[in-house]
């Protein structure tokens, strides 16, 4: 998991959600949803601005064993929440609701803290990966 | 690097399982929010308070006779009501009888269209509300016309279409459906008590049951609150940064003084008229007298129909036409 590939496709992204959600107003007669229309900051700060910092602060956190995992799960973590957001501001738009949205936002969140705690595992055991040593 | 292969295997399956996951997620959240009809109450006619029923059997509204008059669209018509014969004057954008009060005035400002019923009752049980289909849930839709016709209205317009949304107080002719508090940005209720006099109560709590003891008949939850005390509700937030601030069709209710109503409904989206913003809706009320008032669904949900005719231009802005959705407010005798 190439740290620069993740920063570039969070940023690709949140381009691509800006978009998607700029369109989808355009045919919201002027009715809009701060969720949508803000999805893309969350992919911006929680994905690419998060992956920078670790570039500056771990430049070697690539190396680590559980690196791989963590990324794995925050990234699910952060595309299930995305999808939720969206969800949910559609529903906004056209006036509705869902009680299924706030399971996106559960399990979202849910992903993205375990893989916090991966995280937080790796930096406290420093394990390197075999092909690193 | 055999290691590093059997992760990236592994990643790959769990990218394609989540894709297919979230598809499948997303769709049946759609389905469910937007088309899969769902029944949870279906309203017999014993679910109705024993008055209403009362006034349905003294009214007799079917044995009604037309006496045409001497132009084509005014006409007379002589209620036979257990013996007590009643005048009634109807025409394209009227409705009288010693009951009910109902004129329509067509405006045309600024380049918007809209339409203001004044309507006076002689008792609060002409104004009523009905479900689609007699039903209460969600999906489950008919257009205003079908609605009103189906439970004899004189004049009708839409709801605020509870069943699009899974939260928001709903009680409809004294009965409590739905006692799930709102957590949308819309901070107030609209309630209609027993003397027929419209009042808000906040979104934040449940509190159905206690409104039902004190004999709120009806409530609605789309808002916002557009009118209170006769003045613009300028200072409620909702107003001023409304998530639907453009101009757009409207419906919306207010109440002049005891049994004297106001409902307008505005057409928008449309060349022959943009529509309002709710601030411009909650000045038509002001303008007009209306003390109280409490903004509906809007956009293509937006009509008015008055003795079997829609008296507005209903459009979403793509498709012209009525849209069906879950209930309405009507005025019957019946």
């Amino acid at each position: 998991m190439n740290l620069n590939k993740t920063i570039i496709r969070y940023v690709l992204y949140a381009i691509g959600v800006f978009l998607f959600a700029k369109i989808y107003t355009l045919f919201g007669h002027g009715v809009t949803s701060l969720w949508m229309s803000n999805a893309y900051l969350y992919l911006l700060g929680l994905g690419a601005f998060v992956f920078i910092l670790l570039k500056i602060i771990l430049p070697d956190i690539a190396q680590y064993k559980g690196y791989r995992l963590f990324c794995q799960t925050y990234n699910s973590g952060m595309a299930i929440l995305i999808n939720g957001m969206l969800l949910y501001g559609i529903l906004e738009i056209a006036g509705g609701t869902s009680v299924y949205v706030s399971w996106f936002f559960g399990v979202g969140i849910g992903f993205m803290a375990i893989g916090v705690a991966l995280f937080m595992k790796t930096m406290i055991s420093k394990d390197v990966l075999p092909s690193s040593v | 690097m055999k290691n590093s292969h059997k992760f990236s295997a592994k990643r790959i399956r769990w990218t394609a399982i989540l894709i297919i996951v979230m598809i499948l997620s997303s769709a049946y959240t759609l389905l469910d929010a937007f088309v899969i009809p769902k029944s949870y109450v279906v309203v017999a006619q014993e679910q109705i308070g024993n008055e209403v029923i009362d006034i349905q059997d003294d009214t007799k509204v079917d044995n009604i006779e037309v006496v045409e008059m001497s132009t084509s669209n005014n006409q007379v018509d002589e209620a036979q009501t257990d013996g007590v014969q009643t005048e009634v004057s109807i025409t394209d954008h009227s409705y009288i009888d010693e009951h009910i009060n109902i004129s329509i005035e067509t405006i045309e400002e600024d380049g918007v269209v809209f339409y203001v019923a004044d309507v006076q009752l002689s008792d609060a049980s002409y104004l009523k509300t009905a479900f689609a289909n007699d039903i209460f849930g969600k999906n489950i839709t008919e257009t205003t016309s079908e609605m009103a016709e189906a439970n004899n209205a004189i004049f009708a317009i839409n709801g605020d279409y509870y069943g699009f949304r899974d939260t928001g107080l709903v009680i409809r002719n004294g009965i409590l459906y739905r006692d799930v508090s709102s957590n949308t940005t819309n901070d107030q209720s609209l309630t209609i008590d027993s003397e027929g006099n419209l009042g808000f109560v906040d979104n934040d709590e449940s509190i159905g049951t206690e409104l039902i003891e004190s004999g709120i008949l009806q409530s609605f939850t789309f808002g916002p609150t557009l009118v209170v005390d006769g003045q613009v509700s300028a200072t409620n937030e909702d107003i001023v940064s409304h998530h639907v601030q453009q101009s757009n069709p409207r419906t919306a209710i207010g109440q002049i003084s005891p049994l004297h109503y106001l409902f307008i409904v505005v057409d928008g989206r449309a060349d022959e008229s943009e529509g309002m913003t709710l601030q411009e809706l909650a000045q038509a009320f002001v303008d007009r007298g209306a003390t109280v008032a409490y903004n509906l669904d809007g956009g293509g949900s937006s009509a008015m129909w008055l003795n079997g005719n829609i008296i507005n231009n209903p459009t979403s802005g793509r498709k012209d036409g009525e849209r069906k959705i879950s209930d309405i407010i009507y005025i019957g005798n019946e």
